[in-house]
């Protein structure tokens, strides 16, 4: 939290905004679930940020992203959702330092990275396509949707994160 | 008191957390309610602007298709105007056609070219932005129709651009006819299939069969009569008596570019009077 409005962070924002609105927002095709990459920002943001305003942050997140995509409160609400459960989620699933970190590869470790980034998604996908479809008339397609959405996500998270890891990595 | 602000201080996230979700939710129910929030959707100018800046680029990875539609459009076309140009040898002034051309002139409907900058079609509440706005002359409530038949109608519109409900929306009626029949009936969406929709309000007596055509029925000022909606590809009794009609759509919702807007002018006229008259009863 000491140093909230960093640049690198504002640069992330933006960049993960802009990939989602202007490139994963048109993927329509094949009726397959669109991927919300730019949760990755609430995933990543540091463990130990003032959970006031990590709530607030996500709400205006998920406000942006829901004024490019015609879906008012629905990205709102699963962001909120996810920015709320993040600490007991990082609890359970991270290393036992886990409230002291920046979540990523090198903090968590690849395991517990995963399967903290999947909790995250599977919470936010779950409650996003939910309120989309309005109701459970169409359970079977609504659970195939949610779920090739899960995995796209999940595989892009991978992508950039394994980048960034070695990235570091050859930096050093 | 203290107690109860104490209560406050130690739960101040959890409040805040409810707060936060109580606030997306009233939007979510708001913006359902049609024409509510005019400016938290992809019509709003800034969020406009940036879609009519994508499509520019995509629009250029499209070309290749675009260009060998229009040389397919053109060589249709050039057929068409072969055979109309003979068929018009044999049009005398009274002939039907030379009738519904008049009556549609007389009801003042003139088109408008616009293209679609942003479209949705698997989710429930589909939409489409169009790069057309109140500037150009387009008001709420109009008709959008393309080539290949009816689009949608305009809900809300900013200065450049217009936010169209299509008819792959669950909120979506569009007052439609069987051709040849008399019969109208309701053309819904249920969410499910972006090619097809349903047919509702049509008594059980009336035969409808499979390849029936279905058009506007013209009974509001959105589009005149006899625009292009769909065919029927699917007539089964349900259970309950009622018959189930499924109506293959004309467009293909999933590679919309260019459509027309349809201005009615006596459509301000047209409600006034329906409005004073049913105030009058």
């Amino acid at each position: 939290m000491n140093n909230f409005f960093n640049i690198q962070l504002i640069i992330e924002w933006v960049l993960l905004i802009a990939v989602q609105v202007l490139v994963l927002n048109g993927i329509d095709y094949l009726q397959l679930g669109t991927p919300f990459l730019f949760i990755l920002f609430i995933i990543n943001l540091p463990t130990d940020m003032n959970r006031i305003a990590l709530l607030v942050t996500s709400f205006f997140t998920g406000l942006v992203i829901d004024t490019f995509s015609s879906t008012p409160g629905i990205h709102c609400a699963a962001c909120v959702l996810i920015a709320y459960l993040k600490r007991w989620i990082c609890k359970a699933l991270g290393p036992s330092d886990a409230l002291s970190l920046t979540p990523s590869f090198q903090t968590f470790g690849q395991s517990r990275y995963l399967q903290y980034a999947f909790a995250m998604v599977v919470i936010h996908h779950a409650l996003f396509y939910f309120l989309e479809s309005g109701s459970l008339n169409q359970a079977g397609q609504l659970l195939l949707r949610t779920a090739e959405a899960i995995l796209f996500t999940m595989l892009l998270i991978f992508s950039v994160e394994y980048f960034k890891y070695r990235h570091s990595i050859n930096d050093r | 008191m203290e107690t109860l602000i104490r209560f406050f201080v130690i739960f101040k996230t959890f409040f805040v957390f409810v707060l936060l979700e109580l606030v997306s939710l009233v939007l979510y129910f708001s913006f359902n309610s049609f024409q509510h929030g005019q400016y938290l959707n992809a019509s709003n100018s800034v969020a406009g602007r940036i879609y009519e800046f994508r499509s520019s680029i995509t629009d250029y990875i499209e070309l290749g298709n675009t260009n060998w539609e229009l040389a397919r459009e053109n060589a249709m076309l050039k057929t068409q105007l072969y055979a109309s140009n003979k068929a018009l040898e044999y049009f005398r002034e009274d002939s039907t056609y030379a009738k519904r051309k008049k009556v549609a002139e007389d009801n003042n409907y003139s088109f408008m070219s616009a293209r679609v900058v942003n479209a949705t079609f698997t989710k429930a509440h589909n939409y489409l932005t169009l790069d057309k706005g109140s500037a150009e002359g387009v008001r709420p409530e109009m008709g959008v129709v393309c080539q290949a038949g009816v689009v949608g109608i305009v809900s809300a519109v900013s200065e450049h651009f217009s936010l169209v409900i299509p008819v792959l929306n669950v909120s979506s009626r569009i007052s439609v006819k069987v051709k040849d029949k008399s019969q109208t009936g309701t053309l819904v969406w249920k969410g499910d299939d972006y090619r097809y929709a349903s047919l509702e309000d049509v008594p059980s007596y009336i035969p409808v069969a499979k390849g029936d055509t279905i058009l506007t029925s013209g009974y509001s000022s959105i589009f005149p009569e006899g625009i292009f909606v769909g065919k029927i590809i699917k007539n089964e009794r349900g259970k309950d008596q009622l018959m189930k009609l499924n109506v293959g759509l004309g467009p293909d919702f999933s590679k919309l570019v260019y459509v027309d807007i349809i201005d009615f002018k006596n459509a301000e006229e047209m409600k006034k009077l329906e409005k004073e008259g049913t105030n009058n009863e």
